[in-house]
C-alpha cells in the first residue's frame, strides 16, 4: 500500500488530520511488519464501517423522499402531499376566520 | 390530490418567511421553489444533517417504543461502577426528550437524541455483530439495584422487580385458570401498592419504576406526544394564514393592526376550534400515515442499518484516532507533547478506569478481549484511549495513552526495534491510582504498582550505574516472554499476579541463567 493511499485510509477511518495521518505513515517502517498489518487491517475495518455508514444515510434518504417526508432536507412527521391535502381541507374555513 | 393553493403561499418565498421559521410547514413555499429544493443534490455536511434527522420519525414518533429500549439497552450494558453515571445518563435522557415534545413539527432533535442515537447505535452495532444475548431488562435492573446506596432500599427494589417480573410473567402463564391468574394478580398488584407506599418517599423507586415500566405500554406517551406535535403545527398553521393574510393588506396591514387584535379577540373561540379540529385531522393522518405497512417497515430497516452501521464507524473511527496516537507515541513522534501535558496531569482518578472498564466490557468485541488477554496488549490501548476521552477529564486522558501506549509498544514487547516510548514513569505521572491491566478493574484503594516501582528502581539503578544496572527493557522482556510462553527460566509474573504485591516472592539477589540480574522483588521459580 502506497503512502498516499494509507494517509486516505488513515483520514477516511479516523478523520484525523493530514498532517498527523502524514505522520503515521512516516511512523510505520519503525514498527515491526506484524504491527503494521494489524494497524493497517483496524484502518481498513474502520473504512468499511464508514462506507456502510454512507451507504445507509443514502438508503434512508432515499427512502424519505420516496415518502414525500424529506422537507428541504428536514425530516417531517406527516407526508408533504398529506399536509397539502389537509391545508386544502382546512382552506376555506381558514379564509373565513381571516375575514 | 388537491394542491396548495392558499393565497399565503407565494408570500412563503419571501426572504423573512424563508429565514425566519424553521418547521417544513413554514417552509413550504412554492410548488416551483419546492421542486428546487427536492433536487438539491446532498453535500457532506447535509449528509451529516440528515443522519442525523432521519431518525426522527421513528425516534419521535415511536420514540415511546425506542425510547426506553434505547434507555434499556444503554443501561442494560453497564456494569457496576458505570451505574451512578448511567443513572445521569438516563436521567438526562429523559429530561431531554421532555423537552423534546415541545420542539415542533421537525422536533429540532435535541441533545437527548443525538445522545441515545450514539450510545445505542454503537451498542446496537456491537451487539448485532457479535451476538448479545443477555436479558436486557435484567441486566437494567441489576445495574441500577448495584447503584442504589441504601441497602434496604436495594432490597425493596429488588423485591420490587421480582414482583414486576411475577406479575408479568402470571399473564403468559397457560398452566393457571382465568380465576387463578386473576387471584395471583391481585395479590402481586398488592405487594407492589404497599411497596410503592413504603418506597414512595425514595427518588429511587420512580427512577427505577420509569425503567422496568419503560416497554410496558408505550402508547399514551406516544399518543401524548403526537398532541403536543399536532396541537403545535396547528398553531402554526393558523399563525401562518393570519400572518399571510396581514401581509397581503400591504400596508393597510399596519393599519389594520388595531383592529385586527380586536377581531382575534372576537374570533379567538373559533380559531381555537379550528385549530383543534386541524390538530385532530393531523394526528388521523399521521395515524393512517403508520398504518402503511410496506413503507413503515422499509424506514424502520433503514433506520436499523442506520444505526447500527453509525454505531460501528464510530467505534472505528475514535478507536482509529488512538491507535495512530498510540503509534506516533511509541514512535518518538509526539513525546514532547506527551511529557508536557503528562506534567499536568496529575489526576485521573476513576474516570478512565471506570470508562475503561465500560468501554472494555461494552465496546471491544469479546474476540479481540480474548486476544488481548492472550497478549496483544496493544488493543487494549486502543480502547483504553477511547474510554479516557469517554471520561471527559481533559488532557488527563493523555495518560492513559501514555500507559497504553507503553503496554502496546512499549520497550518490553520490542526489543529488537529501536524505541523512544516514554514508559509511565518518565510521563512523570504522579498518579497511583491502581488499574489492574488484566481486567481494567479498579480496585478502589490506591496500591503501589510492582511493576511501576520495579521499572523507577531500575532507572534509579541505571542513573547511578550505568555500567552494571540491568536494563528495564530486559526485565520487562523476560517478564513478557515469561507470561507469553510460560518460559520456566524467567521469573514468575503472570497478568493477574503482576500487580499484585502479595503475590511476588521476595528473592534478593536474584540472578537469572543467563546473567541478567533481576530486581529484588522478582523471584526465579
Amino acid at each position: 500500500m502506497r503512502d498516499f493511499e494509507i494517509i486516505e485510509l488513515i483520514q477516511r477511518s479516523t478523520a484525523l488530520p493530514p498532517t498527523l495521518a502524514a505522520e503515521l505513515v512516516r511512523a510505520l517502517p519503525k514498527l515491526p511488519p506484524e504491527k503494521v498489518e494489524w494497524i493497517i487491517s483496524i484502518l481498513q475495518m474502520g473504512q468499511t464501517a464508514d462506507t456502510r455508514y454512507n451507504e445507509a444515510v443514502a438508503r434512508m434518504e432515499e427512502l424519505l423522499r420516496a415518502n414525500k417526508l424529506l422537507v428541504d432536507q428536514e425530516v417531517i412527521a406527516v407526508s408533504e402531499p398529506v399536509l397539502d391535502n389537509i391545508m386544502a381541507e382546512f382552506e376555506e374555513e381558514l379564509d373565513l376566520l381571516m375575514k | 390530490m388537491t394542491t396548495l393553493t392558499l393565497p399565503s403561499q407565494t408570500q412563503f418565498s419571501t426572504p423573512s418567511d424563508a429565514t425566519s421559521l424553521k418547521s417544513p410547514l413554514e417552509k413550504l413555499k412554492t410548488p416551483d421553489e419546492l421542486s428546487t429544493k427536492k433536487t438539491h443534490s446532498l453535500t457532506n455536511t447535509s449528509l451529516t444533517a440528515l443522519a442525523d434527522t432521519a431518525g426522527r420519525i421513528a425516534d419521535v414518533f415511536d420514540s415511546a417504543i425506542t425510547l426506553p429500549k434505547l434507555v434499556g439497552d444503554t443501561i442494560g450494558t453497564l456494569n457496576i461502577p458505570m451505574v451512578s453515571w448511567a443513572a445521569s445518563t438516563v436521567g438526562s435522557i429523559l429530561a431531554g426528550s421532555l423537552g423534546c415534545f415541545a420542539h415542533g413539527l421537525t422536533f429540532g432533535a435535541g441533545k437527548w437524541l443525538q445522545g441515545v442515537r450514539r450510545w445505542t447505535g454503537v451498542h446496537n452495532g456491537v451487539n448485532d455483530a457479535f451476538g448479545n444475548t443477555e436479558e436486557i431488562a435484567s441486566i437494567t435492573a441489576k445495574s441500577f439495584l448495584s447503584g442504589v446506596k441504601d441497602p434496604s432500599v436495594a432490597n425493596d427494589l429488588k423485591e420490587y422487580f421480582t414482583l414486576h417480573t411475577n406479575l408479568q410473567s402470571v399473564s403468559f402463564d397457560t398452566t393457571l385458570t382465568d380465576e387463578q391468574r386473576t387471584d395471583r394478580q391481585v395479590g402481586l398488584k398488592r405487594q407492589l401498592v404497599q411497596l410503592e407506599l413504603k418506597l414512595s418517599r425514595r427518588a429511587e423507586l420512580n427512577e427505577f419504576k420509569a425503567l422496568i415500566n419503560a416497554d410496558d405500554d408505550p402508547a399514551p406517551v406516544a399518543h401524548k406526544k403526537l398532541e403536543e406535535l399536532a396541537d403545535t403545527m396547528a398553531s402554526k398553521l393558523i399563525a401562518r394564514v393570519e400572518d399571510s393574510h396581514k401581509e397581503r393588506l400591504g400596508f393597510l396591514g399596519s393599519k389594520m393592526e388595531g383592529s385586527w387584535m380586536a377581531l382575534a379577540a372576537q374570533g379567538e373561540s373559533g380559531r381555537e376550534v379550528l385549530r383543534q379540529r386541524i390538530k385532530d385531522r393531523l394526528i388521523t393522518a399521521y395515524e393512517a400515515e403508520q398504518r402503511n405497512e410496506s413503507g413503515r417497515t422499509a424506514m424502520a430497516e433503514a433506520r436499523q442499518s442506520l444505526m447500527e452501521s453509525f454505531g460501528a464507524k464510530s467505534a472505528f473511527r475514535e478507536g482509529g484516532f488512538y491507535l495512530v496516537l498510540g503509534v506516533l507515541i511509541h514512535t518518538g513522534a509526539l513525546s514532547g507533547f506527551i511529557s508536557t501535558v503528562a506534567e499536568h496531569s496529575d489526576k485521573i482518578g476513576n474516570a478512565i478506569t471506570q470508562g475503561g472498564l465500560y468501554l472494555w466490557n461494552n465496546f471491544v468485541p469479546e474476540a479481540i478481549r480474548e486476544t488481548v488477554n492472550q497478549g496483544l496488549l496493544y488493543a487494549k490501548w486502543a480502547f483504553g484511549g477511547v474510554a479516557a476521552l469517554y471520561a471527559g477529564k481533559g488532557v488527563s486522558f493523555v495518560y492513559g495513552i501514555g500507559k497504553g501506549a507503553y503496554e502496546m509498544f512499549g520497550p518490553h514487547t520490542d526489543t529488537a526495534h529501536t524505541t523512544t516510548a516514554s514508559s509511565p514513569s518518565d510521563l512523570k505521572v504522579a498518579d497511583p491510582t491502581h488499574i489492574d491491566t488484566a481486567t481494567h478493574s479498579a480496585v478502589g484503594t490506591p496500591k503501589v504498582d510492582p511493576l511501576q516501582s520495579h521499572l523507577d528502581a531500575l532507572r534509579t539503578d541505571a542513573l547511578a550505574s550505568p555500567t552494571t544496572a540491568p536494563h528495564a527493557a530486559d526485565i520487562s522482556s523476560a517478564l513478557k516472554s515469561n507470561i507469553e510462553v510460560g518460559n520456566p527460566g524467567a521469573p514468575h509474573v503472570d497478568t493477574a499476579t503482576l500487580r499484585t504485591n502479595a503475590e511476588l516472592k521476595v528473592a534478593p539477589d536474584s540472578i537469572r541463567a543467563d546473567g541478567v540480574r533481576l530486581h529484588p522483588d522478582i523471584h526465579i521459580k
